[in-house]
């Protein structure tokens, strides 16, 4: 699913450059459950920026279900994010203007799918809020919902397109721990489903959930361990 | 993306951030109103200035002369000097591109009077004459029935053969010698001298004391500009001097006949000939009249030149009057009008400094306006850029549920578009309220000649063009900023 060969990633800072990921190597089969720990600053964003497309400068090679990004055009990368891989931020990125049905159906607006009808994605949006276990707040706007709602609705709206990838960064890093344990088990039952979840995390129970553990430290893998399931 | 969808979020943006959008949108929306109320002002002043009170339609061609110190002559020693106007200038001029027809046109080469007016103004005046002749086909858009008038429209003197009196055109004309003629006629001894009316010639005709024969009136045209002047300005002079003047209608006036005493007026006395008099009958109004005066047919003019002033006068032409339907058709046809070495009359020299002056105001005005709208988009380059900065994250969001950079790019100038629209649309409204307030208060104000309806006239392209040119300009004012959004970094964006 993902394939990283020798990816360097440097950032100007204002006196020196600073190293963010230094000649990493890694694959992700796909199915798997990802965690990437690591200290601030260790480079953990980076990757899934990366991985994710939204960071084009790097060196090295990155391959998202077998698809080279480096020479893709916008266009294409934006079309591989759309259909491939789901994002799900710390604090939520959803649009306070919108409700949350509409939120949850906005990655639609960037499918070339015209045979796809307003209607159709209501329903679809719909069927995921009600399997994020969020449909009674549909018409509702976002500041209205408590911080684990919010999650549960970014959840549903990365998951819009139905993508295989889902790319998640410190997703109950803003949640309490009753809030945090429901977007674990979300994220598990998702994983169960098929998708393949990279997870960047500080929190132990979601390391924890996860089936594989990759530690990063100033930029270098130095762990990469795969939890065995009794 | 799909346009449905870009749209949707258009319009969720705009909605929550109508405030930010509102001091340039205003901006704009006073431009596009101030433009569109410049251009319609300038539209309606042309069309009153040089169609209504200046008869651009009409050119009036005359030779090239020169001012000589206190004379103004047709060569400056030999050198300048212009082609005759004669029938073969005519019909080069009737060829121009954008030319209708070339009318000859002849003026009274002696001094004339003209008495009557009694059964309008209850009292006779009597005023020196101003008359030219012109061809009939001059009377072609003449109120009072072209057709009609084309028939009536010649010289009653004219030589007009027959074979029978039932070939003469009536009011007792008999055939004689194979020519038609009036009525013989003697007035009473008591009224010789002057044209006697009573029952001694039939119908409309009167007797000319010089030929002792009944003759038709001639006709006569006068222009609706003379009647202008005389309703809004004569009438109020006169009546405030404690008489009471009727205001007129060309329907009033058409039909009303003077006596005109042809050779002799309050200036002087032709020597070429005895004074002779003639009943003139008004038959129509027509643009193509001279402004203040009496209009002839070319014929009773070029006659009457000939017996007054010798047989060269009685050839000579002294302008010819070019119809030319399309105003925008005026500065070629003056170019051609030129390169044929003719000269305008100044009347429309006039015609033309004044064409030039209201489009280079206007265009100024429009310039101005225009300004003000550009001015309006680069503030609004300001606001948007305050937007985009604001809306980094949330557009970084975007680019990470699948929007391309210019998918972000579109999204910021459609937004730019749709505060142009709003603020065109409502630009537009209140530029046609201005100039409908405009004219309320003008309709307040004293009468004055040619004073119109209205004093705008609105072009159809004026409400596409100000929309559009609204769009424009906020789409270009957003350029930059739209530029600025798509090329942000969305990672750096997610992890501020």
């Amino acid at each position: 699913m993902i394939r990283l060969r020798q990816v360097s990633k440097r950032y100007r800072g204002a006196r020196a450059e600073e190293q963010a990921l230094a000649h990493v190597d890694l694959e992700i089969a796909e199915g798997e459950h990802v965690a990437l720990l690591g200290p601030s600053g260790s480079g953990k964003t980076s990757l899934l920026n990366i991985i994710g497309g939204l960071d084009r400068v790097y060196e090295g090679t990155v391959e998202v279900n077998t698809v080279d990004l480096a020479p893709l055009s916008d266009r294409a990368l934006a079309r591989l994010r759309a259909r491939t891989i789901g994002f799900v931020f710390q604090h939520y990125g959803l649009l306070d203007h919108l409700t949350v049905t509409e939120n949850v159906a906005l990655p639609g607006a960037f499918e070339d799918d015209a045979a796809r009808s307003r209607f159709d994605a209501d329903q679809r949006a719909m069927a995921l809020l009600e399997r994020v276990g969020i449909a009674h707040k549909a018409g509702a706007l976002p500041p209205t919902l408590s911080g684990g709602q919010r999650q549960r609705v970014a959840i549903a709206r990365a998951l819009f397109n139905a993508p295989r990838l889902l790319l998640c960064d410190e997703p109950t890093g803003s949640l309490d721990t009753t809030a945090s344990e429901g977007v674990i088990r979300l994220l598990e039952t998702l994983n169960t489903e098929g998708v393949t979840l990279l997870t960047v995390t500080h929190d132990p129970r979601v390391a924890a959930s996860a089936k594989r553990v990759i530690r990063l430290e100033d930029g270098c893998v130095v762990e990469d361990t795969r939890v065995s399931v009794p | 993306m799909r346009l449905r969808a870009l749209l949707g979020l258009v319009t969720q943006s705009m909605s929550r951030a109508r405030a930010a959008y509102v001091a340039s949108a205003l901006g704009v929306c006073v431009g596009i109103a101030s433009l569109v109320f410049f251009i319609g002002l300038g539209e309606g002043v042309r069309r009153v200035v040089l169609d209504r009170v200046l008869v651009a339609q009409h050119v009036e061609v005359v030779r090239k002369s020169f001012d000589a110190g206190p004379l103004r002559v047709d060569s400056l020693f030999g050198l300048g000097a212009t082609p005759p106007l004669d029938a073969d200038s005519v019909r080069a001029l009737a060829a121009l591109e954008g030319v209708r027809a070339a009318l000859p046109r002849a003026r009274l080469t002696f001094p004339a009077r003209a008495s009557g007016g009694r059964s309008i103004l209850g009292q006779d005046l009597v005023a020196e004459l101003i008359a030219d002749g012109l061809a009939p086909e001059g009377v072609e858009g003449a109120v009072g029935g072209a057709a009609a008038l084309r028939e009536h429209f010649r010289d009653p003197e004219a030589p007009r053969a027959c074979s029978t009196s039932t070939d003469c055109p009536g009011d007792g004309q008999t055939c004689e010698a194979g020519q038609c003629a009036g009525r013989r006629c003697t007035p009473p001894a008591e009224q010789k001298g002057a044209v006697e009316s009573g029952t001694a010639c039939p119908g409309e005709s009167v007797c000319a004391l010089d030929i002792g024969r009944c003759l038709r009136p001639v006709p006569a045209l006068a222009s609706p500009h003379a009647l202008e002047l005389y309703n809004s300005n004569l009438v109020s002079a006169i009546s405030g001097a404690g008489k009471t003047l009727p205001r007129l209608t060309p329907s009033a006036l058409i039909g009303l006949q003077v006596d005109v005493t042809f050779g002799e007026g309050f200036v002087g006395r032709s020597s070429g000939a005895p004074p002779i008099t003639r009943r003139v009958k008004v038959v129509g109004f027509s643009d193509a009249a001279i402004m203040v005066g009496l209009t002839f047919p070319l014929a009773v003019v070029q006659r009457l030149n000939a017996r007054f002033s010798g047989p060269e006068a009685g050839q000579a032409l002294h302008g010819v009057l070019l119809d030319v339907p399309v105003t925008e058709d005026l500065p070629r046809v003056v170019a051609q009008v030129r390169a044929l070495g003719f000269a305008l009359s100044d009347r429309s020299e006039t015609v033309e400094q004044a064409g030039r002056l209201i489009r280079l105001v206007t265009a100024l005005l429009s310039v101005v306006s225009g300004l003000i709208v550009l001015l309006a988009a680069l503030s609004m380059t300001q606001a948007f850029f305050v937007a985009v900065e604001q809306r980094r994250r949330e557009l970084a969001v975007l680019r990470a549920l699948g929007a391309a950079a210019v998918d972000i790019r579109v999204l910021v100038l459609l937004e730019a578009a749709f505060v142009g629209s709003v603020s065109g649309v409502s630009g537009l409204m209140l530029g046609r309220l201005s100039a409908w307030t405009a004219d309320v208060a003008a309709a307040s104000m004293a009468d004055f000649p040619f004073k119109p309806l209205s004093f705008f006239d609105f072009p159809l392209w004026v409400w596409p063009a100000g929309l559009g040119f609204s769009v424009l300009a906020c789409a270009l004012g957003a350029l930059v900023p739209a530029e600025a959004a798509a090329r942000a970094d969305p990672a750096a964006a997610l992890n501020t």
